[in-house]
């Protein structure tokens, strides 16, 4: 059985780095993890500017008390802030396609009949997958863990503490059980749904969902805002119908205590692991499997065509 | 199952309705081991169906059959141990090489060593040299000698060739039916082929069965076959006489 | 090409594609209508609250009440569709030339009497009516409702706005549907062509207004950089004229989007962006005829760009 998944999980790699999937994946994170670094420096450069302005002003028109600077206090990691967004929105989008293609793959080379008549189970066949899944979004994930390192190294221009290091870990980790389960979303409705453009379909809706509606309920933040990764210290709206929705989405609304990993990870000053989250991602995940091996059905007609 | 033993392909009463028009009516077939089995019938009449069973790759409406004695239902692993499979019109992933598209699907049946068997099958096959060439750059000709060779690479005990000369020229099909031939005789592979060829069947099979519209019409023997029906008769003609009756 | 596109047509229609899109719309819709309305009685308790706390304290405050415009409640929707309309333009696209791939039907299409610019302009076309009903249908429902629940009239001018938007975001979804269609047909692998165009959907709709976004302060500290320096906003208009360049930059970046353009469009028709409240059709396009212009190029050029790739690989349909 562990030969038969090895040997699915190898494939898959090799189908992704052949067809030069895995190149191009690798190069999107990397530069949204070097964007993402851009980002916060220059943020940085523009705030400490204008603050030096206005102090400027402040002294020219006789104040003395100078408000600190509210982005001095900010922790080193915090460059990296955007990072959040960019895992929740894009990771997770291209984890989908990965998922997704991950059949799609098998049905366009029309090698179903083939694959299926050979002597393995499908809890087998989804769990190679699965593992072939894991290790290439693994792989960009510790690229992506590695630069980000370099780079907020050179920014802040001394080395991370092991502290800092291992904070940097948790939430890549945390991030490759995330973005896994968008995989594994993807590779679910590739198996299970009735048309090829549901099957893509059906998985980014539940993107949109996650990611969109729920914090829209919770926060009446509009979308565009949710993209600036600000929003996730935005001031919540306090009314009946706000807090009763939040109440009531919170535990299922995995985006949001994604985002709040994210930022007690990278933003905060005291270090909690973020147990709850983990788990949430890792039950989402094998809920994922589980329904994918039970549903999993190499439809009648796929066969019969 | 033991009356069985001689028979590795078994069905009894096997039949598959789509949305209840049956494409596959009370089966009943053994094919017995070291026979090669053609399989006759006009297109639709339930051939490639009944392989697809044969295979779990679908599920039977009702009825049952085995493999080498595995039920293909509550045993299928094991019944898919005991086979080779060619489908029709076989493809393979474009954009890998001969030995990379080969080397998954023997792990996939179990072969440990791959490489060894990859270059003995590909000499078998008289197909030596390709093995760092993309699948994408093959002739019809040539997807179908690797389509046989992930089928033999494991050496099961039953092949499934479904129409194997489809789309083949002259050449390819005598290649393919000396292969058959002597996957028979030097490997004693027990072969189950449909085809619509009957030339191909006078050929190389030993049993013939013939179906028409999802019902076994006819089976026996090659040999009582031609002795039945007076010499000059040709195979053409029995085949026609048995779909009118 | 008709032929193709009443095809492409009515397969949506059989995959129930058209069905779930309409739904789909019609719920982020809903959430963005209701989560504003709760929104903006919200505001108007707190207003009338700190009214009262003013009035107590003896002050008479200048402050004008919310005012309440039903389009203004659209401005979630034309989010919606700016992230994910642009989202489902490209899945859509992709799917076109997606499906005909690796099956062997385009061969049997091509070898008919019709040019292989037939195909792509039927696809196109039949996947634009199939964007334009479930838009227009969304519309229709939501103003169905608004007018039959919450009694909102809605005067024939914001109407002809609200008509107008609608063929804005036609146009911009469909820009995605052509680029997502155009990076399918060349390239050889469609996983990375998906990659590519859900790339280019990033840049436009994320990237590119993220880098503008670092250059404003007021965007980086919640509740605002200024607020929290106790700056006062004439002072702050004063530091803020010597980072001129950065609002150049800034305004320079969001030219080269998309997304940016029909946002601009859409806000100032549906008068979201308060300046162009109540202002005639003359008046917006007056404003705004930049951003139609860009529109409108971004999509021929993603058109055209799939013709060009067509006229110049003739057999870039066919299989291997």
């Amino acid at each position: 059985m562990f030969f038969t998944i090895q040997t699915i999980a190898r494939h898959e790699f090799l189908a992704l780095r052949k067809q030069k999937t895995f190149t191009l994946l690798l190069c999107v994170f990397l530069v949204m993890t070097l964007f993402s670094t851009y980002i916060g420096w220059s943020t940085r450069h523009t705030i400490l500017s204008i603050y030096d302005e206005t102090v400027k002003q402040m002294a020219a028109g006789g104040i003395t008390e100078i408000p600190v600077n509210p982005f001095l206090a900010a922790p080193a990691l915090s460059v990296l802030k955007n990072m959040v967004v960019y895992v929740l929105l894009i990771g997770t989008l291209l984890s989908i396609i990965v998922g997704h293609s991950a059949f799609a793959r098998e049905r366009r080379a029309g090698v179903v009949k083939i694959l299926f008549s050979k002597p393995f189970s499908r809890t087998v066949f989804v769990l190679g997958k699965m593992a072939g899944i894991l290790f290439v979004l693994a792989l960009v994930m510790a690229a992506s863990f590695i630069i980000s390192l370099l780079s907020v190294s050179l920014i802040s221009s001394r080395l991370l503490s092991m502290a800092e290091t291992f904070r940097l870990f948790v939430f890549y980790g945390v991030s490759l059980e995330y973005v896994l389960g968008f995989a594994m979303l993807g590779f679910l409705f590739s198996i299970t749904a009735k048309s090829e453009s549901l099957a893509l379909l059906i998985p980014v809706m539940i993107w949109v969902l996650i990611n969109f509606v729920m914090p829209q309920l919770s926060s009446a933040l509009d979308p565009a805002s949710l993209l600036n990764p600000t929003s996730i210290r935005a001031v919540l709206p306090q009314s009946h119908f706000f807090t009763t929705i939040r109440t009531v989405i919170a535990p299922v609304s995995i985006s949001e205590s994604y985002k709040l990993m994210g930022q007690t990870l990278l933003e905060s000053d005291n270090y909690v692991f973020p147990v709850w989250s983990s788990i949430i991602f890792l039950v989402i995940l094998v809920a994922c499997c589980v329904h994918a091996i039970k549903k999993f059905n190499v439809c009648e007609k796929e066969i019969t065509e | 199952m033991d009356q069985h033993h001689d028979f590795l392909i078994v069905t009894d009463g096997l039949t598959k309705k789509y949305n209840t028009v049956p494409a596959l009516d009370n089966l009943n077939l053994q094919v017995s081991r070291g026979e090669v089995f053609g399989f006759l019938g006009h297109n639709g009449a339930g051939k490639t169906t009944t392989v697809n069973i044969l295979t779990s790759l679908l599920v039977p409406t009702s009825g049952r059959a085995s493999i080498c004695g595995f039920d293909v239902q509550a045993e299928s692993k094991q019944a898919r141990g005991k086979i080779g499979y060619l489908p029709e019109n076989v493809k393979f992933y474009e954009d890998l090489t001969a030995y990379e598209n080969l080397e998954f699907f023997a792990r996939l049946s179990g072969v440990k060593h791959p490489a060894e068997k990859i270059s003995k099958v590909l000499a078998f096959l008289d197909f030596p040299g390709i093995e760092n060439k993309k699948l994408g750059e093959f002739s019809k000709g040539m997807r179908q000698r690797i389509g046989i060779a992930q089928a033999i690479i494991h050496e099961p005990e039953v092949l499934f060739l479904d129409e194997p000369t489809s789309g083949l020229d002259p050449m390819g099909i005598k290649h393919l039916r000396e292969v058959i031939l002597r996957l028979n005789r030097e490997k004693g592979m027990t072969i189950f082929m449909n085809t619509h060829l009957l030339s191909e069947v006078a050929r190389t099979c030993t049993t013939i069965g013939v179906l028409n519209h999802g019902r076994l019409v006819y089976k026996d023997s090659l040999e009582n076959t031609l002795k039945t029906f007076t010499d000059d008769v040709s195979l053409e003609t029995i085949y026609l006489d048995t779909l009118s009756e | 090409m008709l032929t193709i596109a009443k095809k492409e047509y009515l397969d949506s229609m059989k995959s129930q594609l058209f069905l779930v899109l309409l739904a789909f719309l019609l719920l982020l819709t809903a959430t963005s209508i209701v989560v504003a309305s709760f929104d903006f009685q919200n505001k108007l308790a707190e207003y009338n609250q700190a009214l009262q706390t003013l009035k107590a304290l003896g002050k008479n405050p200048d402050v004008s009440a919310p005012r309440f415009f039903p389009l203004k409640m659209l401005r979630g929707t034309v989010n919606y569709l700016e992230i994910i309309g642009a989202i489902i333009g490209i899945i859509l696209g992709y799917i076109s030339i997606a499906k005909e791939k690796g099956k062997n039907t385009l061969q049997l299409l091509l070898t008919r009497p019709i040019g292989r610019y037939d195909i792509v302009s039927g696809k196109v076309l039949g996947n634009s009516i199939l964007i334009f009903s479930v838009l227009a249908v969304t519309a229709v429902t939501i103003y169905l409702i608004m007018w039959s629940v919450g009694g909102v009239q809605i005067s024939t001018p914001e109407l002809i706005k609200l008509g107008l938007v609608i063929l804005a975001s036609h146009f911009y979804v469909m820009f995605f549907f052509c680029m997502a269609s155009f990076l399918a047909l060349k390239f050889s692998s469609l996983p990375n062509a998906l990659i590519f165009s859900v790339v280019i959907w990033l840049t436009f709709v994320l990237l590119i207004p993220q880098i503008g976004d670092t250059m404003d302060p007021d965007n980086q500290i919640p509740g605002g950089f200024f607020k929290s320096m106790q700056v006062t906003k004439i002072q702050e208009k004063n530091i803020l004229t010597k980072f001129q360049t950065y609002e150049t930059i800034r305004n320079a970046l969001e030219e080269s989007s998309v997304t940016k353009h029909y946002e601009r469009l859409s806000f100032a028709l549906l008068g979201i962006k308060d300046l162009y409240n109540n202002k005639n059709l003359g008046m917006i396009f007056q404003d705004k005829w930049p951003d139609v212009l860009w529109l409108a190029v971004f999509f021929l050029m993603a058109l055209l760009g799939e013709y060009f790739l067509l006229a110049r690989n003739a057999r870039i349909l066919h299989n291997r």
